[in-house]
């Protein structure tokens, strides 16, 4: 992936934290993408155990989040990148803020459907 | 205000943009608050101008947005602060975030105001929604008076009133509900009623998440998603 450019710097270490940021947000992405899925799954069939499951996804995005925050923050911190690199990592700090957002509202969607669950009539 | 911690740094220029970033974060604080003062107005007795300001104000607050988030950017290419510094560089680009989506609630409310005014029936029922806008706007208050004094003592007070808020948005829905079953021809108005208070309550959420970036400021610990009450067991420890 050329515009991570991750290969470029002097050093390798610098190099391999950035892929591994990359790696996270990635499965991140991925992660949230599913919880979307399911969750509307979930609601158009009325299928409690899978709005469950989507309860229980929840707490490993919020934990992926603050994991990538981290790594952002010490990377800053430690390598104090300017240019492409800083831009990159604060970018990635405001993606992974939307992508928690997205599974949050992903969760007030299986939220609603054990709600609908529950109040329909025997 | 107390400016010990920022203005303690050899540089006098850096002293001077972070105090800089601060004053911008506040004045951006204090026209979102103004935006839901104004839009809860407009909504209540329904002054169509009153909702047109807050709108325009909009621009304004994502003006300051763009411009603050630059400013951190330079700051943190330039002075490749560490510690407190880099803390509170990254917190004010978190909370300017939060209080843009805050400011887009607010307009949010504001088009609801413009939708209601044509509608002629007036509904007495104002009284709650006043109660939970006032409640958040105490919360944001809260939150933006801790940014001004870089301290987070009683944070847990604030962070505790955004229950109060789900239980009163909770009772609000109820009672929206029967009066939809009760009177299925004002289901529109009731509606519209309904995402204001929702906006309101979701205000109350973002003032929450500011509080939560400010103990990340001072503790630089990370306490999202944690409960109230694991939040207040943190606090004390």
């Amino acid at each position: 992936m050329d515009s991570f450019n991750t290969s470029s710097h002097i050093s390798g270490q610098f190099d391999k934290e950035l892929e591994s940021i990359h790696t996270k947000i990635t499965a991140m992405g991925q992660l949230v993408e599913q919880q979307l899925s399911l969750a509307l799954q979930a609601f158009t069939t009325g299928d409690m155990n899978l709005a469950m499951q989507v309860l229980k996804q929840d707490d490993v995005v919020d934990e992926c989040e603050s994991i990538i925050d981290a790594e952002c923050v010490s990377t800053i911190a430690r390598r104090q990148p300017t240019g492409c690199d800083l831009s990159l990592l604060i970018s990635i700090i405001k993606v992974t803020n939307e992508l928690e957002s997205i599974a949050a509202k992903a969760e007030g969607i299986a939220d609603i459907t054990i709600q609908l669950n529950q109040e329909k009539p025997a | 205000m107390d400016n010990s911690k920022i203005a303690h740094h050899i540089s006098e220029n850096f002293n001077k943009e972070l105090e800089d970033i601060r004053n911008k974060v506040l004045a951006m604080g204090g026209l979102v608050e103004e935006q839901i003062d104004l839009a809860v107005k407009a909504f209540i007795i329904s002054d169509m101008e009153l909702a047109e300001t807050v709108i325009k104000q909009d621009n304004e607050v994502d003006d300051f947005e763009m411009e603050i988030d630059a400013e951190c950017t330079q700051i943190l290419a330039l002075r490749q602060p560490a510690a407190f510094d880099l803390r509170l560089l990254l917190t004010v680009l978190r909370v300017i975030t939060e209080l843009e989506r805050i400011g887009d609630l607010a307009e949010r409310i504001a088009k609801m105001a413009i939708q209601l005014s044509g509608n002629e029936n007036k509904n007495d029922q104002y009284h709650e929604l006043k109660h939970i806008a006032g409640l958040v706007k105490e919360m944001l208050h809260g939150a933006l008076d801790s940014f001004a004094r870089m301290s987070i003592d009683g944070i847990t007070d604030i962070t505790g009133s955004d229950e109060q808020v789900d239980r009163e948005y909770a009772s609000i829905i109820r009672q929206l509900i029967t009066q939809m079953m009760e009177d299925p021809r004002n289901i529109t108005r009731t509606l519209d009623i309904l995402w204001t208070v929702r906006a309101l309550e979701r205000i109350g959420d973002h003032s929450r998440y500011i509080c939560e970036h400010l103990i990340y400021m001072v503790k630089g610990e990370d306490v999202r998603h944690l409960t109230q009450a694991e939040l207040e067991a943190k606090m004390k420890g």
